[in-house]
């Protein structure tokens, strides 16, 4: 195993130089630099564009400038946003914070509806409920969310002030609240959000249960355990459940990618403050080092999500074993 | 158990969707005297020097003070730090008078030491700025002298009005705090944003007490503020302000409608969405109409030969460009009375002069729009040589014409202006290739490589016209459709130079006036900006609130501004 | 999707031939009411493209500047003594407060609406008096015809963008898989790296290269071209592995030891084995595309106006104030929306009919 994990984490190294050196390039691709805001600004005379240029170093050919991004990563300095004046880090723990509670929540919502709905459609497959709830399903996951986002926030508007917020990650006062009231104050900014970045995983992770439940209603270990005479409620829950779950654990550790920025539409419709709407705005002002340091807190996040999800299959599935994953 | 997990699902998700209640503690404005408002970014900067955005002088206005104000009313200058001036009779020198009563936040009192230092920080190379160039009199700086502790005389080598208006800009910094830090070199790393509130020491009306990123700025009253009302009561009379930090119009829009911040100013749909609102009861508050948008949005051509002449050949492109006709025809083609109606819901007036006409004291009344009208164009086309060959019009060498129009993106009224233009063009056999760009690289094309053919751009107005500088000589990186050139091309642009030179050096605002009448009026002639509409601004505020009375330069009389006391 | 099957005649696998075989009457009697409804939705939406100008009523870029956001409009069937004059007729619209953008319609005329007249489906004597079907912009442009003309961008950018990402990725891990080794090892680090990339911000990035001054059509290719790029790497590798397994299995090794090439291998036992899998995938990942350059048409960098695609007719809705007073620009929405779904059930049931043994799935 020990093994296996250096293996996994040696391969990573390029990857992420890889990864990182194209969107390096990819950002320079793009004519000018983020103080090419400042050009068009009446008071600010070139003589200062070029200094501040020469300031932040962006006067310097492609690679010198990726090299030292890249040395400045391996001392964890991660650069300084040119928009916000602070550490990419700190801007980007800040923002954080929202994204993962909101991802979290969108990812509980899904789950705590979508097992348990699919295990009762698969149950009973072909009844009324499994043909209006697979319809439901294919309607959740065909649904663009930002779609989704413009119907809800709609919706809000013509419910007024005293439902649900359309929009936005917290209240104005939500400073002058205590505790309990912030907490409160969050949920409420967080339903729709949640209900909208839910729907479509919901969706899917419904009829994965499902299919999953399905296929093993009929493989051979079921039938023994039918012929042992154990009741069809011991048959699913134990036997079969356990089973069907494996796929979900894989792509819990697939889902930690998508928890930075897998969003940004729907924030920009609905105005959270989350990563991906930090990003988004980033890559259009050309704010590089910001866009660089999510893309490889992103990058890393979905490298050790994988692993992690390849971890934890070893742990459930006896059929999987490292030998066979490191072929992979 | 199958059955059961139904029943738990559907009341979590009621649960769920019943939300939370939120118990606000009362919101009693008159009580807490705070007032929010709204920014859409963050400040980048509390050092007012070091400015180059918006945002951070939006917030740092408070906090810090000039010598002089801006009277938004009269568009006068009015005293600020300095409570009067005196211009010399040879018109070379300033004398500031500074009052005696201003302290820093600190309890250190405001002296001569801290304007000179400031100007002496503005002048020092080595910290980019954007308040050197207005300070610069034909590339030389001015000197500055304290004759005592408060009387500061600026000697000027010429004449030059533009100063006054210049000072307005330039906030005082104080000495005994950021010499020691600029004399050790760290100047420009002074005052960053990650600075704890409670340093940063100016002598404005407000102080800044808290700055959360991306979420809030929030300042609290100097009690020690110098201005007193006619009572000689103190100001400001809030108690504070919460500037939130909403990068969404849109949902700044909502925050105003559900009362969570105090003034708004609407955009042309909310207008009259606020209106209706208020008739109908449903917002408390006022909308009024202060005045037009006191910058210009126009359509340019590029007639920069860097660009189109290539191996000694020009491309077709520039002689369309340059050519009186051409420009002359398709300023007949811009329907501003449907940009009006279909873009700004009939809230906006057809811009005629470069120069706004909030701008009372510059502003030419006496131009005639070129009107909206196809057949005029297409007879004045026809007869300068620009036919119509297979359903395409060519110019008098055969070639048929297009051209790229460009704007930046992520502005919704840009592209439906756009829509509309290309439309008139094509209707009368023009080929337009539209393409919106990302401001970055519509920069880099406008200033660096000239790449370009026609662009929609907005820019901000000012009211001394010599802070546009940039944008009226032809020396200027602003002068967009041939920047930086070293000798004037054309006549005209030689005599604007000239006109901007005369402008500058009289001091009496009269005199002042025709020479930039005269440049408003060739800027008109030759077409070299073809102006769209300015928009009538708005601004809706909660019944509450008192003593607030916006204008387009800016609040008049800010420090009045209070919460009704029931 | 029987196009497909035909660009590769030499087809030969059971999967592929039920199709081939049974031809498109039995599939239609054994495909359930949603399917059915899939492919009749899919077929009218490529017939727009296809047939633009004749389902249009006007030209899509006309701008009746007298009648920006109007609402939609109700036909009515005419007497039978007036269907000389139109089998439908509608009543003008009058715009009762321009600042408001409210109206009225004018009870005391009559719109005819002609049909298949002047080459079009349906039309009226002249775009000044307009029949709005679903509404007009903000620029007094049909929304109807905005949306036929848009479905050429949104309903092709799928087809372009599969064509690109199915041969790309099929050729690929068909081949990293068969030959193994190095190669593979190669090709698999750089499909790690690419899915890896954050693929909606690499699309930002590129689509802001895209130089002006081409036109709306080379644009359009470039943006499916950039999004083919990101998106081949998963199937190649699904593709690989499928391709890695084939390899062993007994037919194979008997091709090989009889001494066929690698490369008459890999067309004529490697692909055919796994083109089953290969068309539901593709299928499948058609919505991604559609909704790719609905975000991009979206955020502006997309199609540019004033050529319509669905994604950017949305743009309108961006402010929640055109939300709230003209819902029905939300309309190309829905078309986005039937779109998607139906590909995701013919994808479903594709799968289901080529794929029998994972027919739960």
């Amino acid at each position: 195993m020990t093994r296996f994990l250096i293996r996994r984490l040696l391969n990573m190294i390029p990857l992420i130089v890889g990864i990182t050196f194209i969107s390096f390039l990819a950002m320079s691709l793009v004519p000018g630099d983020y103080l090419s805001n400042l050009k068009m600004n009446p008071k600010i005379s070139p003589e200062i564009v070029h200094q501040l240029q020469a300031q932040f170093g962006l006067d310097k050919p492609l690679l010198v400038r990726y090299a030292k991004w890249l040395w400045g990563v391996l001392h964890l300095d991660f650069g300084f946003s040119l928009k916000y004046r602070v550490s990419v880090t700190s801007l980007i723990a800040a923002r954080a914070f929202n994204t993962v509670i909101l991802a979290l929540a969108s990812m509980i919502f899904a789950w705590m509806l979508a097992i348990p709905i699919g295990i009762v459609v698969a149950v009973r497959q072909n009844s009324i409920w499994d043909r209006i709830l697979s319809f439901l399903a294919f309607f959740g996951m065909s649904i663009p969310n930002f779609f989704l986002a413009f119907l809800m926030v709609y919706f809000a508007m013509w419910m007024g002030k005293d439902w649900l917020p359309p929009g936005g990650t917290f209240s104005v006062d939500y400073n002058s609240l205590d505790f309990v009231n912030r907490v409160a104050d969050r949920i409420n900014h967080l339903i729709l959000p949640v209900f909208v970045l839910g729907v479509a995983g919901m969706a899917g992770l419904m009829r994965l249960m499902r299919s999953q439940i399905l296929e093993l209603k009929n493989s051979d270990f079921v039938r023994t355990a039918r012929a042992k005479g154990l009741s069809e409620r011991v048959v699913i829950y134990k036997h079969v459940l356990r089973n069907a779950l494996n796929p979900f654990i894989t792509m819990a550790g697939y889902s930690l990618g998508d928890l930075l920025g897998g969003a940004a539409l729907v924030e920009a419709v609905m105005n959270l403050q989350g990563l991906g709407l930090l990003l988004l705005d980033a890559v259009r002002s050309l704010d590089i080092y910001l866009v660089m340091g999510s893309v490889l807190i992103g990058t890393v996040l979905l490298l050790l999500g994988n692993l992690l999800a390849d971890l934890a299959l070893v742990a459930v599935d006896p059929r999987v074993d490292f030998s066979s994953m490191a072929s992979q | 158990m199958v059955r059961r997990i139904g029943p738990i699902a559907c009341c979590a998700i009621a649960l769920w969707c019943a939300g939370c209640e939120v118990r606000r503690p009362a919101n009693d404005r008159a009580r807490q005297q705070v007032l929010y408002t709204a920014i859409v970014s963050d400040p980048q900067t509390f050092n007012p020097i070091l400015i180059t955005d918006a945002y951070s002088s939006e917030i740092l206005g408070d906090v810090f003070e000039s010598l002089l104000r801006i009277n938004p009313v009269t568009v006068l200058p009015e005293p600020g730090l300095a409570e009067k001036w005196e211009i010399a009779p040879d018109q070379k020198s300033i004398t500031f008078h500074l009052r005696r009563n201003v302290r820093w936040f600190d309890g250190q009192p405001l002296t001569a030491r801290d304007v000179l230092f400031t100007l002496k920080v503005i002048y020092d190379p080595k910290v980019p700025n954007s308040l050197r160039p207005g300070l610069l009199i034909d590339g030389r700086p001015l000197t500055a002298q304290a004759l005592d502790d408060y009387t500061v005389v600026m000697r000027l080598p010429r004449p030059f009005a533009p100063l006054l208006y210049g000072m307005m800009g330039i906030q005082v910094i104080p000495a005994h705090i950021l010499e020691p830090i600029w004399k050790a070199g760290n100047f420009n790393h002074a005052w960053g944003i990650n600075t704890p509130p409670d340093r940063i020491i100016g002598d404005g009306a407000f102080k800044l007490t808290r700055y959360v990123q991306n979420q809030f700025v929030r300042l609290t009253r100097n009690g020690d503020y110098w201005m007193k009302d006619e009572h000689g009561g103190d100001l400001p009379r809030l108690h504070g302000k919460g500037v939130q930090i909403i990068p969404d119009s849109n949902a700044t829009y909502l925050r105003y409608l559900y009362g969570q911040i105090d003034i708004y100013a609407p955009r042309a749909e909310e207008v009259l969405a606020i209106r209706e609102k208020i008739k109908s009861g449903q917002l408390h508050g006022q909308l009024k109409e202060i005045g037009i948008d006191t910058g210009e949005s126009f359509f340019c051509f590029n007639r920069n030969p860097r660009h189109y002449v290539k191996n000694g050949v020009a491309d077709p492109r520039l002689n369309w460009f340059t050519d009186p006709n051409f420009l002359r025809a398709v300023a007949h083609l811009i329907d501003k009375r449907a940009i009006i109606n279909l873009v700004y819901h009939g809230l906006a007036v057809p811009a005629v002069s470069d120069i706004s006409p909030e701008n009372k004291l510059f502003y030419n009344p006496n131009l005639k729009d070129y009107d909206y009208d196809p057949k005029a164009a297409a007879e004045i086309f026809e007869s300068a040589g620009y036919h119509m060959v297979n359903g395409r019009r060519t110019d008098p060498q055969g070639h048929p014409i297009e051209f790229n129009l460009t704007t930046a993106t992520g502005r919704p009224e840009s592209d439906q202006i756009c829509a509309i233009f290309k439309q008139d063009l094509e209707n009368l056999g023009i080929k337009v290739n539209y393409q919106p760009l990302e401001f970055t690289t519509l920069v880099e094309k406008l200033d660096a490589t000239f790449d370009w053919d026609c662009v929609l751009m907005g820019l901000t107005g000012t009211i001394d016209p010599n802070e546009g500088s940039n944008f009226y000589r032809s020396s200027g990186n602003l002068h967009l459709w041939n920047p930086d050139q070293k000798q004037p091309a054309t006549p005209w642009e030689a005599e604007i130079d000239h006109l901007m030179d005369l402008g500058a050096a009289e001091m009496d605002p009269a005199k002042r006036v025709p020479y930039y009448w005269k440049i408003q009026q060739i800027l008109h002639d030759q077409l070299a900006v073809m102006l769209t509409v300015r928009r009538k601004e708005y601004v809706s505020w909660t019944d509450s609130l008192e003593f607030y009375q916006p204008k387009v330069w800016g609040t008049y009389k800010p420090e009045w501004m209070q919460f009704k006391v029931n | 999707m029987s196009a497909p099957a035909s660009a590769l005649p030499r087809l030969q696998t059971a999967a592929g031939a039920t199709l081939v075989r049974g031809g498109l009457a039995r599939e239609w009697r054994l495909a359930s009411r949603t399917v059915r409804a899939s492919a009749v939705c899919l077929a009218l939406f490529y017939l727009f493209a296809a047939l633009s100008p004749v389902f249009a009523p006007y030209d899509p870029t006309f701008q009746n500047r007298e009648m920006p956001d109007c609402p939609p409009m109700r036909p009515h069937l005419s007497a039978p003594s007036q269907w000389n004059q139109g089998l439908l007729w509608a009543y003008p619209m009058r715009m009762v407060d321009a600042e408001e953008r409210t109206y009225a319609p004018d009870r005391t005329r009559r719109i005819y609406i002609h049909l298949l007249s002047g080459g079009h489906l349906f039309t009226t004597d002249s775009p000044t008096q307009p029949f709005y079907l679903m509404g007009s912009d903000g620029l007094g442009r049909d929304l109807f015809s905005r949306i036929v003309y848009g479905a050429r961008v949104s309903m092709c950018v799928g087809l372009i963008g599969v064509l690109i990402t199915f041969s790309l990725g099929l050729i690929v891990g068909a081949l990293s898989g068969y030959v193994g080794g190095m190669t593979d090892n190669l090709i698999m680090r750089w499909s790690e790296i690419e899915m890896s990339l954050p693929s909606f911000y690499f699309l930002l990035a590129l689509a802001a290269v895209i130089p002006p001054g081409i036109s709306a059509a080379q644009r359009f290719f470039l943006i499916v071209a950039i999004m083919s790029f990101i998106g081949w790497a998963g199937l190649a590798r699904v593709i690989r592995g499928m391709a890695a397994s084939v390899r062993s299995l007994p037919y194979v090794e008997a091709a090989r030891a009889l001494g066929g090439s690698r490369w008459r291998i890999i067309t004529r036992h490697v692909i055919p084995s796994v083109i089953g899998y290969a068309v539901v995938a593709a299928t499948l990942s058609i919505p991604g595309f559609i909704l790719g350059e609905s975000a991009l048409s979206l955020l502006g960098l997309g199609i540019q106006e004033p050529t319509p695609s669905w994604g950017n007719l949305l743009s309108q809705a961006e402010d929640p104030q055109n939300l709230a007073r003209y819902p029905w620009i939300l309309i190309p929405g829905i078309f986005i929306f039937l779109a998607v779904m139906s590909f995701n059930f013919l994808g479903d049931h594709l799968r289901d009919r080529l794929d029998p043994g994972n027919a739960s799935r």
